[in-house]
């Protein structure tokens, strides 16, 4: 009788029970198309593009057109190349989480701001080491792959501020 | 524990601050070849101003008690690439680190990112 009368005071109440079955997991997933949908039109826009330039990136790298654009081409460096292909690799590790991060709804914001400052990172040491070696003719050369580094750094800072907009707009 | 992680950075910080000035101003710091040691440097010229940005971003934001979980983890990550870098590709044409400082700082090294992650992790409360 005792032991009855305890389980019932241990019992959840239903407002507990609703509480417990409300709360959302620290991981849930979602997919990129749904987490997409819940985020603006320009969000969207902005990571399709970013998905192109990587399609095309890929596609340029495996056909060897974009090979004598590097700075390794140019300098004969074999450690060029190698940073090159330690940062194409880095890359595609940081698009990964970005999507992984888009697939969960998890710190969006933070994982794409975190990839922005390092793109930052790999434009500013990038320039700046093309900037020593390049002889004055290959200032064009120069031009196309700061330009490249800043349309990608762009499209982040994109989805950062749409993100942060999103945010900003949820009660 | 915490503290003493941010103790590891900020005295790492200072060890690649004075290792970065002694490369400048000593010219006996040799590598293998004359391109790597441009390379050495272009690279070494950008880092030392994303530490000192870095110290000063994470100072500042403690002592006006902001959050800084966010400047943590982009160092964080900027940290773990470098030292990628660093260990992948760089190695063969980095310099004979002889010099104590040097040694330090390679020591130091692998201590410093784990105390950087795990300030991260803490700051974003993930631990």
């Amino acid at each position: 009788m005792k032991d009855r009368l305890n389980d019932d005071h241990l019992q959840p109440s239903q407002a507990e029970l609703d509480a417990l079955l409300s709360s959302p997991s620290l991981f849930a997933f979602h997919g990129v198309r749904a987490s997409l949908d819940r985020r603006s039109p320009r969000f969207k826009r902005t990571w399709l593009v970013l998905m192109g330039v990587t399609a095309l990136y890929l596609m340029g790298w495996f056909t060897g057109l974009l090979k004598p654009y590097h700075a390794a081409a140019v300098t004969g460096l074999e450690a060029d190349y190698q940073l090159h292909q330690i940062r194409f690799l880095l890359a595609f590790v940081m698009i990964t989480l970005g999507t992984i991060a888009l697939n969960f709804d998890w710190h969006v914001e933070e994982t794409f701001t975190s990839i922005a400052w390092v793109q930052l990172y790999f434009l500013v040491s990038g320039v700046g080491r093309q900037w020593r070696t390049m002889p004055s003719e290959n200032l064009s050369l120069m031009i196309m792959y700061a330009a490249n580094m800043l349309l990608i750094l762009t499209l982040l800072i994109m989805l950062v501020v749409e993100e942060r907009r999103l945010k900003s707009t949820l009660p | 524990m915490y503290r003493l992680s941010v103790s590891i950075c900020f005295l790492f910080a200072s060890l690649v601050i004075a290792l970065f000035t002694l490369i400048m101003s000593d010219t006996s710091f040799q590598t293998t070849t004359d391109r790597g040691a441009t390379l050495v440097q272009d690279l070494t010229a950008v880092r030392i101003w994303i530490v000192v940005a870095g110290l000063a971003l994470y100072s500042w934001k403690s002592a006006t008690n902001q959050p800084s979980a966010l400047v943590v983890t982009v160092l964080t990550a900027v940290a773990w690439i470098m030292f990628l870098e660093d260990y992948t590709v760089l190695d063969s044409i980095l310099f004979q680190s002889s010099h104590p400082l040097a040694q330090a700082v390679v020591f130091t090294r692998p201590v410093f990112l784990v105390a950087l992650t795990y300030v991260a992790f803490k700051n974003g409360r993930l631990i």
